[in-house]
């Protein structure tokens, strides 16, 4: 059963009005951080759009939990600015923690609790109204595709399932934004298919998604929008697409029904529609296959940090 | 006290900690020993209607075994308090940071403030459910007799009292220790100072006070001003009327024995001092500062223990505060 998160009961009264759609819903601005004389994070900017599935990708060590942790007001920056639905994190956390939910890179369950009493848990934590506790609980339950187990202590879950009680715990008081910090880290392909549907349903509800990984393909699917760290440093970021493009192209890779494959230079989305068109129209070619080459996110990762692209 | 008791941090570990068997078993084992210490005190001092001691009316005798129960049973109280609270309490901050529960808490409404109160709280309810367990048994001794309803109550009040204190020093211990091991070792080795570190220090102010001159030994009673052990001790017992001599012999229980070792001090209004009287009771040196009355120690146990507590609960709160300046 789908649930719409927007109909539950939960959401603040006071609840600030969400930003326009054109203004970022997190902006970063040369973002410091560091631990005496070593740097975890070196003068980052980068927006998230209102309604993204925003990627922060790079290895372990590139400063992504530490960004989260600043986001998600736990940490105090070195130096810079962020704003959060229009909040400062450092001096207004109160308010950030209204607006997000943060879902760390460690799961956090009490295993005494059952699935419902976990819930519950955190929805007085975050002081909701407990008139709306027992629709909020069943709604949560559903979406994350748990309403059979509310009475399953959380500690007897597999760790997929914990993972999906951990999101539930992150939606629990309706945020506008969920940082995710290696959400998939730990799951098995058929939970990581689950979790990725999951974060798409969520988006499709109005929801902005950030999400941390170092395991590319895992965003590839999901992400609208990506930001490449390294090393504290902030390499890239925008669309695949545009980061794409800035690296001088994609290409396709085309499979034809007599056994050839070749490959095509292409600048953006608009031209691969064309280049296809031309193949199969004009050109009268029988294509068996059309695959972009060379443009998933770990080729462009790979591109942007052998080629110390800034 | 709706940050009491609306509090998810109280609520969560009462139901972790008070409900399921662990409790129970816990419960009955510590009734069951007290229980069976209080009969053999009991059985040992009387016999049947009888009482064993020589000397004195048998009103006065059982009067004395009444108030002899009353501080064993204090003295396991007090017992209980310094071994359980330490151990309940460490675990609650650096548990959560081990267990990864730290975090998702941080992010949510709960104040600092909310947090810790809920910890101490909730590290506080098993304990005081094991002394209202105990209840019976002082009412028992009171029924004998030997003390007012008055020493029940204020006995219990300052076991109670260090038993919150001792839990606003341990959440500290737990707060500033990141590993729960750490926290233990730090709290029980806090309880160590409290309790026996300052009795060794009060011994050598008084070993040094003797030698360095002829009159009484005078170590400052401000030492033990953080024993837990030394303010039940005062508050418990209105120490005997003293003799012809002024001297006072109520060194039958473990309390009695501490308010002798502190008598050898003339800390002003503290534990009451041998004070020589005449026939009809009236100081003999009525004029003696030593001598007049002045706050009792148990006061200055409990103000200086209130400004530690309260010092504690901010040292936690502000550990637990975020945004922080660095990951905690």
């Amino acid at each position: 059963m789908s649930v719409n998160i927007e109909e539950l009961p939960g959401a603040f009264p006071g609840l600030p009005a969400a930003p326009s759609r054109s203004e970022p819903i997190v902006s970063v601005r040369g973002l410091v951080k560091t631990y005496g004389k070593f740097v975890a994070v070196n003068n980052i900017d980068f927006d998230i759009p209102e309604g993204s599935i925003f990627g922060l990708i790079g290895p372990n060590g590139a400063g992504k939990s530490t960004t989260f942790s600043v986001i998600a007001s736990l940490l105090k920056p070195t130096s810079g600015r962020i704003s959060v639905a229009g909040f400062d994190p450092t001096a207004q956390p109160r308010d950030v923690r209204r607006v997000l939910g943060y879902m760390p890179d460690q799961l956090g369950i009490y295993g005494s609790l059952t699935a419902e009493e976990y819930l519950r848990f955190f929805a007085a934590a975050y002081k909701l109204p407990r008139s709306e506790w027992p629709g909020l609980i069943d709604g949560l339950l559903e979406l994350v595709g748990l309403g059979g187990k509310r009475k399953v202590d959380v500690d007897t879950m597999s760790r997929g399932m914990k993972q999906r009680m951990s999101l539930a715990r992150a939606l629990v008081h309706d945020p506008q934004l969920l940082l995710l910090d290696e959400p998939a880290s730990g799951l098995d392909p058929r939970a990581r298919i689950d979790l990725r549907e999951l974060l798409l349903q969520l988006s499709e509800m109005g929801k902005t998604i950030v999400i941390s990984s170092h395991i590319l393909a895992e965003l590839e699917t999901v992400c609208s929008d990506v930001a490449i760290l390294e090393g504290g440093e902030m390499l890239v970021s925008g669309t695949p697409g545009d980061i794409a493009t800035r690296l001088g192209g994609r290409s396709v890779a085309v499979s034809f029904t007599n056994g050839e494959t070749e490959e095509f230079p292409v600048q953006n989305e608009r031209e691969q529609s064309e280049l296809l068109r031309r193949l199969v129209l004009e050109d009268e070619r029988e294509v068996l296959s059309f695959v972009p080459g060379g443009t998933g996110l770990e080729d462009l990762f790979m591109q942007i940090t052998e080629g110390g692209v800034r | 006290m709706n940050m009491l008791f609306n509090n998810p941090v109280l609520l969560r570990e009462m139901r972790e900690r008070v409900t399921g068997r662990r409790t129970m078993v816990m419960l009955t084992l510590w009734l069951l020993i007290l229980s069976v210490t209080v009969a053999l005190y009991y059985s040992s001092q009387t016999g049947g209607f009888g009482v064993i001691n020589s000397g004195g009316s048998p009103v006065t005798q059982i009067a004395r075994v009444g108030q002899n129960l009353y501080e064993l049973v204090l003295f396991f109280m007090i017992g209980l308090v310094l071994f359980l609270v330490p151990g309940f309490t460490a675990a609650s901050i650096a548990g959560e940071r081990e267990r990864q529960t730290l975090l998702p808490l941080q992010v949510t409404m709960l104040r600092p403030v909310d947090i810790i109160v809920g910890k101490v709280a909730a590290s506080l309810a098993f304990t005081v459910l094991l002394l209202i367990a105990t209840l019976p048994l002082l009412a028992f001794a009171f029924l004998i007799g030997g003390i007012t309803i008055s020493e029940v109550f204020s006995g219990l009040a300052m076991v109670v009292f260090s038993a919150f204190t001792l839990a606003c020093l341990t959440v500290a211990c737990s707060a500033l220790v990141k590993r729960v091991q750490g926290a233990i070792v730090l709290a029980y080795g806090l309880v160590l100072v409290m309790v026996v570190g300052t009795f060794v220090a009060f011994g050598l102010a008084y070993a040094i006070d003797e030698s360095q001159g002829w009159d009484q030994p005078n170590p400052p009673m401000a030492i033990l001003a953080i024993n837990p052990l030394a303010a039940v001790a005062d508050v418990s017992g209105e120490p005997p009327a003293p003799d012809w001599f002024g001297f006072r012999n109520d060194v039958d229980t473990p309390l009695a024995v501490i308010r002798e070792v502190m008598r050898q001090d003339n800390f002003n209004g503290g534990f009451e001092q041998p004070v020589a009287v005449d026939n009809f009771g009236n100081p003999l040196f009525p004029d003696d500062p030593a001598q007049s009355g002045g706050p009792r120690f148990w006061m200055m146990h409990v103000a200086v223990m209130s400004v530690l507590s309260l010092l504690s609960l901010l040292v936690a709160a502000r550990r637990v505060r975020t945004p922080a300046k660095t990951e905690r």
